[in-house]
C-alpha cells in the first residue's frame, strides 16, 4: 500500500510543481508587470513635466573676430534670427549686413542723411509685418528703416539669410543729439518719445489719416507736434519709456525719480511723480506689450512696475546684482528679462514670476545686444564679437506661479488664472494649475452631492425591499448604464439639458424636496390601504405603480416652480438671482454637471454598494427581524454599518471616476476657469482642460509640459483618493470582520 | 398545564416543495421542547413558523394554523413586530450585530422607541445577568461584541433575545457551533431559562435533547413521527422509526 502511494507520488509529484511553479511564475510576472507599467507611465509623464521647473545654462559662447576698419565706427549692431549675421550701424549711417562665418560684408546701405549729421544712438523693434530698425541721429531727426529678411537655402541645405533695407519714416524732435529713444511704429501711426543731448525730454506722435471721416473725429491739431515733457525735472533724465497707449510716457532720473506723463487734448499731464530710493535709475525696458516695464538702478537692484489706473505700481523685485546695472534688454517672445551689471554679470529671469533662470559673466564690452528670438547675448569689444547662446524654455512657470497667486500684467491684483494664449504675440502666458483642480473638485463635489444619495438609497432599496425577480431587472440595467459611453451623457447634458434647464429650474430645485415630503406623507395612506389591495410593498405592482407616482410628483414640482417664478421671481429666476444676489446663471454650469456626471458616478457607487448590502449575512438581518425590527430599522441599523466599507470604497471609486470624467465636462461645463463654488457658474477640469488644449500646445512648449503635469496631478488624486479609500476600507473591514 | 402553542395541521411548501406535512403539536408553557430529527426534516422550518420568519424567503406558502396564547399568529391583521418581541429567537450561528455589546443588547429596546438610558442600563444588566453573561463583559460593555469567543457570543445572542422579554424563546440548534465546554455553559443557561421562558430547541445532539429538554419531538422527511415526553421519547418509543433514529441506526 506505502509502496505504491510512493510510486503515484513519483509520477505526479514533479508535474505538479513544475506546475504549480508556471503558474506562480504567472502570476508573479503578470503582478510585476503591471507595477511596472504603471511606474513606467509614471516616469514618461513625469520627463516631460520636469523640464517646466528646470534651471538653465549657457549652450554655447562662441568667439568671433572681424576686421578692424569694419568695427571703427560701429555704433551699434543687430543680429538676425540665427545670430549668424549681423547688421552694423556704423557712426556715420552706413548700415552693413555681415556674415560671421565668411566674415565679410553681404549687403550695405547708406540712407541720406544732412550735412554733418551722424547716427548717435539706434533701437529695433518688432513692427507690424518687418522688423524695425530706427535711427537717433545728431541733428534730432529719427529716421525708421523697414529690414526685410529673407531666409534661403542652399542645395546643399545651407541657411542664406538675406537683408533688404527700405526707408519708413522720418521725423524731426529736436535740435539737439537723440542720446536715447523709444518708438512706436505701424500702419497707422508714429509715436516717439526722445532724450536729447540738452537732458530735454521731447514726445511726438502722428497719426496717418487714411480715412477722411475717422480723420475728422480725431483731434487733427495734435498730430505732428513735438511737445517738451522737461519742464517737472529737478535731476537729470537718464531714460525714458513709451506705453503702449502711445500716449503715456515714463522717464526716471539720475535722482532716482520716476515721472509718467500722459499727453492728452494737445496737454501734457504729469501724471505720477516719486522717488524711487536714492540711486541713480539707469535704465527703463519696457516689456514686450509695452504694458509694464523693469526699472534698473545704480544700486543692481531690478524692479517690474504695472501700470493701474493710471498709476505706477512697484510689483515684484527680479534678482538684483552687486554692481550698477549697465545694460538690459526684455523678451522679445518670452516674458524674460536680461540684465547686465558693469563687472559683466549677467542675470536672466522671469518677468511672470520673479525666479532667476540663468546667471553667466561676460568680458568686458563696449557695444552689446540681445538675439531677437531670445535665444542669446551678444557684446562687442574692439573687434571681437561675443555670442552666448542659450534656450530659455519655460520661463513662465516655476512651482511658484503654478501654485499661488500670481500678479499678472493688466491685473488688479495677483491671482489664480489660467490662461494659456491670448489674441497677442506678446500675451502672458498665465499657467497656474490653481483653478482648474479647484474646477476638478468643484465638479466632482457636485456630482458625487448628486449621485451619492440617488446610488445609496437606490442600493438600498433594491438590495432590501425589492423582489428578487425585479431586482434581477433593475439591477443589469442601473450596471448598463455604467457603459453608457460619457460622450453621449455630455451631449445630452451640454446641448439637450443646458438649454432647457433654466427655465424649469426652480421646479427641479422643488422637485427634491416635494419628493422627501411626499415621501414622508404617503407611508401611511399606504398603510390605511394596504389591506385593501392586493398589491404587496414587495412585489414588483409597487415598484411599477411608484413611477408613475414620481413622475406626478416632478410635473407638480414643475407647475409649481413656474408659479413659484412668476410670482415670487417676477417671473425670471435667473434674472432675480443676478438682480438680488449678483449670481451669474451660466447656462453650461454645475448643476448641468452634477445631474450629468451624477448619472456617470450613480452606476458605479450603486453596484458597488448594492453588492455591499446584498453580501451583509442573511444571519443578521434575520437576528434584528427577530427582535422585532422593521425591515427599514433593520436596513439602516444593521445592514448598512455593515456594508459601510463596502459603500465607501465604491463611492471612493466613484469620486475617482468623476475626477478623471473628461467628456461630460468638456461639453457640459463651458470650461471657463474661474474660481467659485457657486453652483450657477461654470468651471474647467484638470482632464477637460488636457483635452480643450492638446490641439493648441506645441509639442515640447510650456503648454504642453503643463498639460503632462496636470495629468500628473490628476493621477496623484486618483492615487490619493484610491488610497484613503483602500486604508478606511481595510480599517472599517477589520472593525466589522467576522460578519 | 396550559398551552402556550398550538400547531393545527402546518404545511408549508418552498415552492412546490413541501417541507412541513400537517404537523400538529402542542408546546406546553414554561416547559422546553426539543425537535430532533435527521438533516433537512423540516426542524428549522417549523422553528421559524413560530415567529414567522419564514416570511421573508420568496415562494414559501403556509397552510394550516398556529395559535400562541389563543391568538392565530398568521392572522393578516397580527403585528408581526409584537409577535416578534413576544417570540425571540437564537440562531445556530451567533450572529451578534456589528456594535458594542451594550449596543447588542440595547438593539431590540431601541428600535422599539426605549430611549431613557437608565431603563436600557437596567435592561442590558439584567439580560447579561440572565445569560450568565454579565461577570465576563462588565468591564468592556462598549467594545465590539465581536472581541467575544463564540461560546460567549452565542450567549450574547441569548441575552439580546430575553432583553426584549420574550415569553416564547426559539433555539435553533444553538451549540452546534459551540465547543464542549461553551457547549455545557450554554446548556446550563437553558435549564436556567426554562423556569421564566416557553423554550423551543432544534437540536441534532440527542444527548442535548435529553439532558435539557422536557418534551421531545421527533420529525422525519417534513412529518411530525413522534411527540411525548423526553423521558418516554428516549426510553420507550412507541414508533419503530423514532427508536431507529435515537439508537444511531440512521440519521
Ligand atoms: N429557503 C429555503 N428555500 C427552499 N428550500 C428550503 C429552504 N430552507 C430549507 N429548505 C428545505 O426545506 C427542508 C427542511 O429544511 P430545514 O428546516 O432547514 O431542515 P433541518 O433544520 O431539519 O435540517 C430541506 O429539504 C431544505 O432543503
Ligand atoms: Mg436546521
Amino acid at each position: 500500500m506505502a509502496q505504491f502511494k510512493n510510486n503515484i507520488r513519483k509520477k505526479i509529484e514533479p508535474f505538479r510543481k513544475f506546475k504549480d511553479n508556471a503558474a506562480k511564475s504567472i502570476f508573479a510576472f503578470g503582478g510585476f508587470f503591471i507595477i511596472l507599467s504603471i511606474f513606467l507611465i509614471i516616469f514618461f509623464i513625469g520627463k516631460e513635466a520636469v523640464p517646466l521647473f528646470k534651471s538653465y545654462q549657457v549652450d554655447s559662447n562662441k568667439n568671433f573676430l572681424t576686421d578692424k576698419e569694419i568695427s571703427e565706427n560701429i555704433i551699434d549692431f543687430y543680429p538676425d534670427e540665427y545670430n549668424e549675421n549681423l547688421l552694423f550701424v556704423n557712426k556715420d549711417g552706413q548700415l552693413n549686413f555681415y556674415n560671421l562665418n565668411t566674415g565679410k560684408i553681404k549687403y550695405t546701405y547708406s540712407p541720406v542723411l544732412l550735412e554733418n549729421e551722424t547716427i548717435v544712438s539706434s533701437n529695433s523693434f518688432a513692427g507690424d509685418l518687418d522688423r524695425i530698425l530706427a535711427l537717433g541721429t545728431s541733428s534730432g531727426r529719427i529716421l525708421s528703416f523697414k529690414l526685410k529678411f529673407k531666409l534661403k537655402y542652399t542645395s546643399n541645405l545651407d541657411r542664406i539669410v538675406d537683408l533688404m533695407i527700405i526707408p519708413s519714416t522720418s521725423i524731426t524732435l529736436s535740435e539737439n543729439a537723440i542720446i536715447k529713444f523709444d518708438l512706436i511704429e505701424n500702419e497707422e501711426s508714429v509715436t516717439a518719445v526722445v532724450l536729447d543731448s540738452n537732458k530735454e525730454i521731447k514726445f511726438f506722435h502722428s497719426e496717418e489719416n487714411n480715412e477722411e471721416i475717422l480723420s475728422e473725429s480725431l483731434e487733427t491739431s495734435s498730430v505732428n507736434k513735438v511737445y517738451n515733457l522737461t519742464t517737472n525735472l529737478r535731476n537729470p533724465p537718464t531714460d525714458i519709456g513709451l506705453y503702449f497707449h502711445k500716449n503715456k510716457v515714463v522717464a526716471a532720473s539720475e535722482g532716482g525719480e520716476i515721472f509718467l506723463w500722459s499727453i492728452e487734448n494737445n496737454q501734457v499731464v504729469l501724471l505720477q511723480q516719486f522717488k524711487l530710493s536714492e540711486n541713480q535709475i539707469n535704465k527703463i525696458t519696457m516689456l514686450s506689450g509695452r504694458n509694464s516695464m523693469v526699472i534698473s538702478d545704480q544700486n543692481g537692484s531690478n524692479f517690474v512696475f504695472f501700470l493701474i489706473n493710471n498709476n505706477l505700481l512697484k510689483i515684484r523685485e527680479l534678482p538684483k546684482h552687486e554692481h550698477p546695472i549697465k545694460n538690459a534688454f526684455r523678451g522679445n517672445l518670452k516674458k524674460i528679462f536680461t540684465s547686465v551689471d558693469t563687472k559683466g554679470n549677467v542675470k536672466i529671469s522671469s518677468t511672470t514670476s520673479g525666479k532667476e533662470l540663468l546667471n553667466f559673466k561676460i568680458k568686458d564690452y563696449d557695444l552689446i545686444n540681445f538675439a531677437f528670438k531670445d535665444i542669446g547675448l551678444l557684446s562687442f569689444q574692439n573687434n571681437n564679437i561675443e555670442i552666448n547662446e542659450f534656450d530659455i524654455e519655460h520661463p513662465e512657470t516655476s512651482l511658484k506661479s503654478t501654485f499661488t497667486k500670481v500678479w499678472y500684467e493688466g491685473f488688479q491684483q495677483p491671482e489664480y488664472v489660467w490662461q494659456s494664449a491670448g489674441g497677442t504675440d506678446d500675451f502672458e502666458p498665465k499657467l497656474s494649475l490653481i483653478p482648474l483642480i479647484f474646477g476638478t473638485l468643484k465638479g466632482t463635489f457636485y456630482a458625487v452631492i448628486f449621485a451619492l444619495p440617488i446610488a445609496i438609497l437606490a442600493a438600498i432599496c433594491v438590495s432590501q425591499f425589492m423582489a428578487p425577480r425585479l431586482k434581477n431587472i433593475i439591477k443589469p440595467v442601473i450596471e448598463i448604464m455604467a457603459a453608457l459611453p460619457s460622450v453621449v451623457l455630455g451631449f445630452l447634458a451640454g446641448l439637450w439639458l443646458a438649454p432647457r434647464l433654466d427655465s424649469v429650474l426652480v421646479g427641479v430645485i422643488i422637485f427634491p424636496i416635494l419628493l422627501i415630503l411626499s415621501s414622508l406623507a404617503l407611508p401611511p395612506i399606504w398603510e390605511k390601504i394596504k389591506e385593501k389591495t392586493i398589491i404587496k410593498t414587495e412585489g414588483i405592482q409597487f415598484f411599477v405603480i411608484s413611477i408613475p407616482i414620481i413622475i406626478i410628483i416632478f410635473y407638480l414640482g414643475l407647475v409649481l416652480g413656474e408659479f413659484i417664478e412668476n410670482t415670487i421671481f417676477f417671473g425670471s429666476f435667473t434674472d432675480w438671482l443676478y438682480q438680488s444676489a449678483g449670481v451669474n446663471y451660466d447656462q453650461r454650469n454645475a448643476l448641468v454637471i452634477g445631474i450629468a456626471m451624477g448619472f456617470a458616478v450613480i452606476p458605479i457607487i450603486f453596484t458597488i454598494s448594492e453588492d455591499a448590502l446584498s453580501n451583509v449575512p442573511q444571519h443578521l438581518v434575520s437576528g434584528s427581524l427577530a427582535l422585532g425590527a422593521s425591515k427599514w430599522q433593520t436596513a439602516l441599523k444593521v445592514v448598512l454599518p455593515s456594508a459601510s466599507p463596502g459603500i465607501f470604497s465604491g463611492v471612493m471609486i466613484g469620486i475617482g471616476r468623476a475626477i478623471g470624467e473628461t467628456m461630460i465636462v468638456l461639453m457640459a461645463t463651458g470650461n471657463t476657469a474661474i474660481m467659485d463654488w457657486d453652483i450657477f457658474n461654470g468651471f474647467r477640469t484638470l482632464a477637460a482642460n488636457i483635452a480643450v488644449e492638446i490641439p493648441e500646445a506645441p509639442v515640447g512648449g510650456s503648454l504642453y509640459r503643463m498639460l503632462f503635469l496636470s495629468s500628473i496631478i490628476l493621477f496623484m488624486f486618483t492615487f490619493i483618493i484610491n488610497s484613503i479609500a483602500e486604508t478606511v476600507r481595510i480599517k472599517l473591514r477589520k472593525k466589522y470582520k467576522e460578519l | 398545564m396550559s398551552k402556550a402553542i398550538n400547531i393545527r395541521n402546518l404545511s408549508l411548501y418552498y415552492g412546490k416543495a413541501k417541507a412541513l406535512k400537517e404537523v400538529t403539536l402542542d408546546i406546553e408553557a414554561n416547559k422546553s421542547t426539543a425537535f430532533i430529527g435527521p438533516s433537512g426534516c423540516g426542524k428549522s422550518t417549523l422553528l421559524r413558523c413560530l415567529n414567522r420568519l419564514n416570511d421573508l424567503i420568496e415562494g414559501v406558502k403556509i397552510e394550516g394554523e398556529i395559535t400562541i396564547s389563543g391568538t392565530n399568529i398568521y392572522d393578516p391583521s397580527i403585528d408581526l413586530t409584537n409577535l416578534r418581541r413576544n417570540v425571540g429567537m437564537v440562531f445556530q450561528k451567533s450572529n451578534p450585530f456589528p456594535l458594542s455589546i451594550y449596543e447588542n443588547i440595547a438593539y431590540g429596546l431601541k428600535i422599539a422607541g426605549i430611549k431613557d438610558k437608565s431603563k436600557l442600563d437596567h435592561v442590558v444588566e439584567k439580560s447579561l445577568k440572565g445569560a450568565a453573561l454579565w461577570d465576563e463583559v462588565k468591564d468592556r460593555l462598549n467594545e465590539s461584541a465581536y472581541g467575544l469567543s463564540g461560546g460567549q457570543q452565542q450567549r450574547l445572542c441569548i441575552a439580546r433575545a430575553i432583553a426584549v422579554e420574550p415569553t416564547i424563546l426559539l433555539m435553533d440548534e444553538p451549540c452546534s457551533a459551540l465547543d464542549p465546554i461553551a457547549t455545557a455553559k450554554v446548556e446550563e443557561l437553558i435549564k436556567e431559562l426554562k423556569k421564566d421562558y416557553t423554550i423551543v430547541i432544534v437540536t441534532h445532539n440527542m444527548q442535548q435533547a435529553s439532558r435539557v429538554s422536557d418534551y421531545t419531538a421527533f420529525m422525519f422527511l417534513g412529518e411530525l413521527i413522534e411527540f411525548d415526553e423526553t423521558k418516554t421519547i428516549f426510553m420507550n418509543p412507541s414508533i419503530q422509526q423514532t427508536n431507529d433514529y435515537i439508537s444511531g441506526r440512521f440519521g
